[in-house]
């Protein structure tokens, strides 16, 4: 019962006191560029932002109590889809982007309404996901069309820059663009949790068979959250096309990518709207701190960070960065 | 026609062989599942632990790999029941069993990239001098080292069920696999029977490692291919049922030979996961299983 006290809404006063407490965080966001110019920090920024923004996207599935750890599969589409678009039919990505994100919604429609229909949970649907995302591998590697398996190169002096390709010279403009979207979906997943979507998907997570008899249509909310969840991470996708410029299946992928996905969510907190956004900007400096430190060759240094972290927080922490911290707040409230 | 008849029994020939192992696998897979009712995601790279350390007896130590299991065996029992007592025991403990699916995939992201980290991504064999021996059975190519691996397959497998079948620590893993309750009201201490099957799923991929290091390479990420093919099986045999993987897996070694031969090479891995899904979609309770997924 004293879960349902978090989810009133909260009262006027504080809403608008709310807002502003989120101005500081976003200000320091928005000023760092001018006062730090070294392009590798404006590239940590950015990646920082990015994982936070896909993050974001994985938890919707979360939010109904799912873990998937095939997302790499709908960033994978997402990055194929505008990326094929505007080598070969010359369609800007600024159009692309949607096509690839349609596409991905479409798998995400595809691979979800089975599983959810026919009661595949937990690690079934986790399991499911890695198979999807496998299969598509395996697709794309023998699809000649795309690149078979050295996959497609976006030769940046051939193309660009161009604004409106999404081809910028400094690294500062995909953060700026990256950041609006981040802030973007921290406030559409802030308004879809506190409104009657969230309260339902608060039902399932806590108890589907309660959820049901409630008259909660699961597997719709279930199914939905998922479609809306690989259509956001599809448009991630474009980006990690047009920022690297270089994409091929077996790294796109691969379940280290759904791992990046979902790691951030894992740590901060699933189904908290500010834990992949925490998780994503302790993760990524990190990782980024000792793939510079042990050299490029070893790509692998920063996924065993990733991997012990993720042990460590699920024993640990297994609410989540966000949910302890706020615990520690109120503890230290109460005692002052 | 006879030609077609050949590849086909060749494909069958080797699906089987290939089969026998994935059995071995699937086998430690579901009893760790049966027993503590986890999904052990690091189960693959266990076996690629055990397939590294046959590689470098034999490098090293000059053991040949059938041999090594010896050694590889007691050592990967000893990091199973580890694994339980460390990470899966007190969560257990705490009833924070959906914790266990992140625990475990962490520890296989840990593994995969500390490997890589230490060996390298390059693609490991040993070169046996029975490697390559081969013997012909009416136009059938049969690789002796592959034929050796199934038929280890096979003998382990058998000794794993009768052991299950007639020792006391056997009996204790069924009754707990059956009704975790009951069995600790009869006096079975669960949490040991928990630590003794990890270990023992662990002891069974470590011998699946060490007879498939004649005829196969071992790299980094080689448990996530065996991995994700050991869950297929499992799925496919139904979750808990010990003769289910077993069967199941010689059943993905057909289907992956057969899709080879029939499609293209390349489709092998395309067909088994695509078999998954409509397993899961369709009879997801598997060929002999019995749990509901909930």
């Amino acid at each position: 019962m004293s879960e349902i006290k978090s989810f009133t809404p909260h009262k006027t006063s504080n809403s608008y006191r709310g807002y502003l407490k989120y101005f500081i965080p976003i200000f320091i966001l928005v000023m760092v560029p001018l006062f730090v110019t070294e392009a590798y920090i404006i590239h940590v920024l950015f990646l920082c932002t990015y994982f936070a923004f896909l993050s974001e996207a994985f938890n919707l599935v979360s939010y109904t109590g799912q873990l998937s750890l095939g997302h790499a599969a709908f960033l994978g589409l997402g990055a194929y889809a505008s990326t094929y678009l505007f080598l070969f039919h010359g369609v800007s990505p600024l159009i692309g982007i949607f096509a690839g994100a349609l596409l991905a919604a479409a798998a995400g429609f595809i691979i979800s309404y089975p599983c959810f229909r026919f009661g595949l949970r937990g690690p079934f649907f986790a399991l499911t996901t890695i198979a999807f995302a496998e299969v598509l591998s395996y697709v794309f590697v023998n699809l000649d069309a795309v690149g078979g398996a050295y996959g497609l190169l976006i030769t940046f002096s051939k193309y660009g820059p161009s604004a409106k390709d999404l081809l910028f010279e400094s690294k500062l403009s995909y953060y700026y663009i990256m950041l609006a979207m981040m802030l973007g979906i921290i406030y559409s997943i802030g308004r879809l949790e506190k409104s009657k979507f969230g309260f339902y998907v608060n039902a399932i997570r806590e108890d589907e068979d309660a959820a049901w008899s409630l008259g909660i249509n699961v597997t719709k909310i279930q199914v939905t959250a998922a479609t809306l969840s690989a259509f956001l991470t599809g448009l991630g996708g474009t980006f990690y096309a047009f920022y690297f410029l270089y994409i091929e299946p077996l790294g796109l992928f691969a379940i280290d990518r759904s791992v990046e996905i979902a790691a951030p969510a894992i740590i901060g907190g699933q189904a908290t709207v500010l834990g992949p956004i925490a998780g994503a900007f302790i993760l990524t400096p990190i990782a980024e701190f000792l793939r510079a430190y042990f050299g490029g060759g070893l790509i692998g240094i920063h996924l065993i960070v990733y991997g012990a972290v993720i042990i460590a927080g699920a024993m640990l922490l297994p609410e989540g960065l966000i949910v302890g911290f706020e615990r520690l707040l109120k503890r230290f409230s109460k005692s002052s | 026609m006879t030609d077609i008849l050949t590849t086909l029994f060749q494909a069958i020939v080797n699906g089987l062989m290939i089969g026998g192992i994935y059995s071995l696998i699937a086998v430690g897979l579901t009893l760790i599942f049966g027993v503590s009712r986890i999904i052990n995601f690091a189960h693959g790279e266990y076996l690629m632990a055990g397939m590294y350390l046959t590689y470098w007896l034999y490098v090293f130590g000059k053991i040949d790999p059938y041999l090594s299991i010896l050694i590889s065996v007691p050592t990967l029992f000893f990091m199973g029941v580890l694994t339980q007592k460390i990470f899966v025991n007190p969560l257990i403990k705490k009833g924070l069993l959906g914790q266990t699916i992140l625990v475990t995939l962490g520890l296989s992201i840990v593994m995969q990239n500390v490997a890589l980290f230490f060996w390298s991504a390059d693609y490991r064999s040993v070169k046996t001098g029975y490697s390559a021996a081969t013997m012909e059975i009416a136009n059938v190519l049969i690789s002796v080292p592959r034929l050796m691996a199934f038929i280890s397959a096979f003998v382990a497998a058998s000794a794993f069920m009768i052991f299950l079948l007639r020792t006391y620590t056997g009996r204790a893993i069924r009754a707990v696999a059956q009704d975790p309750e009951t069995a600790s009201l009869m006096g079975i201490n669960i949490s040991h029977v928990g630590l003794i099957s990890f270990g023992l799923g662990s002891a069974l991929v470590a011998i699946a490692g060490a007879i498939m290091m004649p005829v196969y390479y071992v790299f980094p990420t080689v448990g996530g291919v065996f991995g994700l093919l050991a869950f297929v099986t499992v799925v496919l045999g139904g979750l808990g049922s010990f003769v289910g993987a077993f069967l199941g897996g010689i059943v993905i070694g057909l289907v992956e030979s057969l899709t080879g031969v029939l499609f293209r090479p390349e489709f092998k891995e395309a067909g088994a996961f695509l078999l998954f899904m409509f397993i899961l979609f369709f009879r997801p309770t598997g060929l002999f299983g019995k749990y509901a997924w909930k």
